[in-house]
């Protein structure tokens, strides 16, 4: 055998190890033959010994149905954890201030969420699989035991004898410092921009000389637990805001500790040093972008949590978080593409936990930009975005592009906000009918359409799971005659243009949440116009009769007629479709099989309040 | 010879300014704004503007220029737009991680190309020399991080003989807080034994792929420019000369150097800044990664020192090769004095 026939069987030989074409058996008896078993041992224990084809099996007959009074089955074994949880995130909190620069990032949002405790929250119900779903619209008192509205004045009762982490009492007197704090801070996000959708503030707060930006008439103590916060008008959103991860309550005697005269409110020590907060942990070390480790508050007011150490580490590489849950060495990761979270799942190791929250994909065809404008008439534009809508292929893009973890947006608020409606099949995948809209637009087969519109960006940073998603659009839209190009942008770019400039001529989007999970507050960030206090309208929307609604049901204090109000502007935006709602998907996170109790919140804080999990 | 050193030295302030200027100036032209990560989609006419001042960008190009050279001086680049911290201190955090790395990677690189390549040079045809040349060529063919990914998989994840790539030590170790940052020196300062071992095994992967993948092409080189200098005129009249066995050896040796000090010295700088991708797939918190995310957070301060850093070390590890090859090959010396 010359050395070149050699190399020749032992590559045919690697790839039947690698294939699982040929049993154990009969590659070492190969390898025998050509000098070299170690290697083949080597790569058969590599490639595992479950891909090597194993002898036939017996047909199992078919279970017995179990008796009637059999027990339920047993949930899932958790592994032995122990008392600490090891967190894998793609970033790692760089601040911790909640009116700080890095607010916006999700770790730091994670952080907060476990430093910090708020007034009320949403009530929560655990389901089969062990998440804890949110109940959008009635709340539990958390640091507050009641509250009371009466009118504008609502009167709030806090729960006696909670202690921070640093070991002192909750009083009204860290209430005032938390609002206090948010207003002098004004127009720094984004306290003071929830407290201006609660009507606690005003959004002209940042125009007045900051010497006027102490608390008055919107706050008083009545005594060490009681205190009244009184609103300017009758926002339905006090509530909603409250619960939102930078609406902590800070423990002031702490911070008044670590404040200078030029840093009165420690703004460098909350955001840079350490937290001073009721929450269920404090930081025990942290390295900046890199690492958090946290211990259990002792003195927290709900008891001790199942997991008493947590360390938060940044593994940017997603194979890497991916390997190191499945081979136990990590709890928890977030951050997968759903590919990931799919191949994750099938392992006996992991369980993968999702809940249909508020992220979404959508498509923003922007007024400002041909063909979406329509030539600046308002029904054409509806015609092409109508036609839009039919020529997506729905069904698709869940099962193949999301593994079957998302379902189909039927609205264009997220479906399971207060207030939220459902327009069932109002729009499914009917690619004739998207060629007879487009023929009544005046675009036979699409000729005739052109414009920076039928380029379609979306962020390059997430390509892997959105691309493919750009690419199935793209087709699918050809097949009715709407050619476009691809575009991807660096996130920076897109966030800012989508954000800031609202200059993407047409946009796959599929990042977005709405922290207040409410249907009044959604439409406020996305469809109501500037000028009447809309914050992301990144397609410039524009509906006088929306915008009226809008403003109506804003200062509606009756909760029928306002829900009837924002099922009304949901009407309108049904029709005008100023985005093109794909798919809503599931936040999802892994964990070490066993554990139970995610609690995801409407926020960035993809892993929840870590106290609230179990095994 | 001193000339020569005095006149690169010379050389090498002003290079670094120009570097420093033209990334200051870049990073103006491009089409991001830092203002809008930090006050997001909330942010107001009145937000934006507050932000900009705090992070100065509301000044005027030249004011913003001359803030930051005059911080040159003492290499303080500022506070960062993400954490708010000293980038000076940010990159005193992060250095001595890909330092370590690539430092420890060329070493043993150099320690298994030089000598082997020397080796099957005077080897040409064997088993050795053929499956040397192989792995040279297929090693330096592929790109780090995939030989990364694999050796993971098959030494992390299939085999269980490293630890899970989750940065210098175990995530619930907690690294030692200086004197240098080095990981290596620290812990054995402090006397933490077992964060040494930690460290140890954590950093073993990610240097077993550098130097995998750095031992290909210097190898390559080393064997080359050796089979060079055996092959050439000047070697053959020596030994007919009747040198000694020792003293030609000592000048194959000297001779066949030259190209590998020119590849060392360019493969440093780029692993400097390549060493982000080693970084990413071991998690390891070093510079190339710092400065990849700084990036894309438009963090102009961190970005600005890590551009001054990796122009820093460039210039230096380029002043050192030209400074050796001078002292290898005497032309170069007397050619330049």
């Amino acid at each position: 055998m010359t050395d070149h026939e050699k190399s020749q069987q032992i590559y045919q030989l690697g790839m039947h190890a690698i294939r699982g074409t040929m049993s154990r058996k009969q590659l070492l008896k190969r390898a025998a033959v050509l000098g070299i078993v170690p290697s083949v041992v080597a790569l058969l224990a590599a490639c595992g010994g479950d891909s090597v084809a194993p002898p036939p099996a017996e047909p199992e007959a078919p279970p017995a149905d179990p008796p009637a009074d059999a027990p339920e089955p047993a949930p899932p074994a958790a592994a032995d954890i122990g008392d600490s949880l090891v967190i894998l995130e793609t970033e790692i909190a760089p601040g911790l201030d909640g009116e700080g620069t890095s607010f916006g990032q999700i770790s730091t949002q994670t952080a907060l969420a476990q430093l910090y405790e708020h007034l009320v929250q949403p009530m929560r119900t655990e389901d089969a699989n062990g998440v804890l779903v949110p109940e959008f619209g009635t709340y539990e008192g958390r640091l507050a035991e009641s509250w009371e509205q009466n009118g504008l004045e609502w009167t709030w009762k806090l729960r006696e004898g909670v202690i921070s982490a640093a070991g002192n009492e909750l009083t009204t007197k860290d209430i005032e410092y938390s609002l206090a704090r948010i207003k002098a801070f004004s127009p720094i996000p984004i306290g003071w921009f929830l407290m201006t959708v609660a009507s606690i503030m005003s959004l002209d707060l940042p125009n007045t000389d900051p010497s006027e930006r102490g608390l008055a008439d919107e706050f008083e103590i009545v005594d060490d637990y009681t205190f009244i916060l009184r609103q300017m008008e009758p926002s339905p959103n006090l509530l909603t805001v409250l619960p939102v991860v930078s609406l902590g309550i800070y423990d002031s005697a702490k911070m008044l500790e670590n404040a200078t005269d030029e840093d009165p409110f420690s703004r460098d020590f909350a955001d840079q040093v350490d937290s001073a907060g009721f929450g269920a942990y404090s930081i025990t070390n942290w390295d900046k972008g890199e690492s958090i480790s946290m211990t259990v508050n002792p003195n927290y007011f709900r008891g001790e949590p199942e997991f008493k150490n947590l360390t938060f580490r940044r593994v940017p590489q997603a194979g890497a978080r991916v390997t190191a849950i499945q081979s136990g060495d990590a709890n928890v990761t977030t951050g997968l593409s759903p590919k990931e979270f799919h191949e994750l799942d099938q392992s006996d190791a992991v369980d993968v936990l999702g809940w249909l929250g508020n992220v979404f994909v959508a498509l923003g065809p922007n007024y400002k930009s041909e063909p979406w404008a329509g030539g600046g008439d308002p029904d054409t534009s509806r015609l092409l975005r109508q036609a839009l809508a039919y020529a997506i292929p729905y069904d698709d893009i869940i099962e193949q592009d999301f593994f079957g973890q998302a379902i189909k947006w039927n609205g264009l608020i997220s479906s399971k906000f207060y207030g939220a409606v459902d327009f069932g099949d109002r729009y499914s995948y009917d690619p004739d009918r998207a060629r007879e809209l487009l023929a009544e637009a005046g675009f036979p087969e699409g000729t005739g359409l052109e414009g920076p519109g039928l380029t379609l960006s979306y962020i390059a940073e997430h390509a892997s799971f959105i691309e493919p998603v750009a690419n199935r659009i793209r087709t699918a839209l050809a097949d009715v005659g709407i050619n476009i190009e691809l575009d991807p942008l660096p996130q920076t770019q897109f966030v800012d243009r989508e954000t800031n400039l609202d200059d993407i001529p047409f946009s796959l989007l599929d990042q977005q949440v709405a922290i207040g999970p409410d249907a009044g507050y959604q439409s406020q960030l996305n469809h109501v116009t500037p000028d009447n206090g809309g914050l992301d309208n990144s397609v410039n929307y524009a509906s006088a009769e929306f915008d009226a609604i809008y403003l109506e049901q804003k200062v509606n204090p009756d909760v029928e007629s306002r829900l009837a109000q924002m099922e009304a502007m949901q009407a309108i935006l049904i029709e005008d479709l100023p985005r093109i709602p794909i798919l809503e998907r599931a936040s999802q996170i892994a964990v070490t099989a066993g554990i139970r109790g995610w609690s995801p919140k409407p926020d960035g804080s993809r892993v929840g309040e870590i106290w609230t999990m179990h095994t | 010879m001193s000339g020569f050193v005095l006149r690169r030295l010379l050389l090498f302030l002003p290079q670094l300014l120009a570097i420093a200027i033209v990334g200051f100036a870049l990073l103006r032209l491009l089409p991001v704004d830092p203002v809008s990560r930090i006050v997001g989609s909330f942010g107001t006419d009145e937000a934006r503007q507050s932000a900009k001042e705090t992070i100065g960008l509301d000044r005027s190009f030249g004011e913003q220029l001359g803030s930051f050279l005059e911080g040159l001086l003492t290499l303080d680049f500022g506070e960062s737009f993400v954490s708010g911290d000293s980038v000076r201190a940010e990159l005193g955090d992060r250095i001595p991680v890909t330092l370590q790395l690539i430092g420890i990677g060329f070493v043993l690189a150099l320690v298994i190309a030089i000598p082997l390549g020397r080796y099957i040079a005077s080897k040409v045809g064997g088993r050795i020399e053929k499956v040397t040349t192989v792995y040279a060529l297929f090693a330096g063919a592929q790109p780090d991080f995939w030989w990364g990914l694999i050796f993971l998989f098959v030494f992390f994840f299939k085999l269980g003989w490293f630890p899970a790539p989750l940065g210098q030590l175990d995530p619930t170790q907690i690294a030692p807080d200086g004197p240098t940052r080095f990981i290596f020196i620290d812990t054995l300062v402090h006397g933490q034994f077992d964060l040494f071992v930690s460290a140890l095994k954590h950093y073993a992967l990610p240097i077993i792929t550098l130097t995998f993948v750095l031992t290909g092409p210097i190898l390559k080189i080393m064997r080359q420019s050796a089979l060079d200098v055996i092959s050439s005129d000047y070697l053959l009249y020596a030994k007919a000369s009747g040198f000694t066995p020792k003293r030609v050896r000592r000048m194959t040796a000297r001779n066949s150097f030259a190209p590998v000090v020119t590849i060392t010295g360019v493969l440093l700088v780029f692993a400097l800044g390549g060493a982000v991708l080693i970084e990413t797939v071991f998690a390891l918190p070093g510079l190339g990664r710092y400065a990849l995310s700084r990036t894309l957070d438009t963090d102009f301060p961190a970005i600005q020192g890590a551009i001054v850093f990796m122009a820093a070390f460039g210039l230096t590890v380029y002043l050192v090769m030209d400074i050796l090859y001078a002292l290898l090959d005497p032309r170069v010396r007397h050619s330049r004095d």
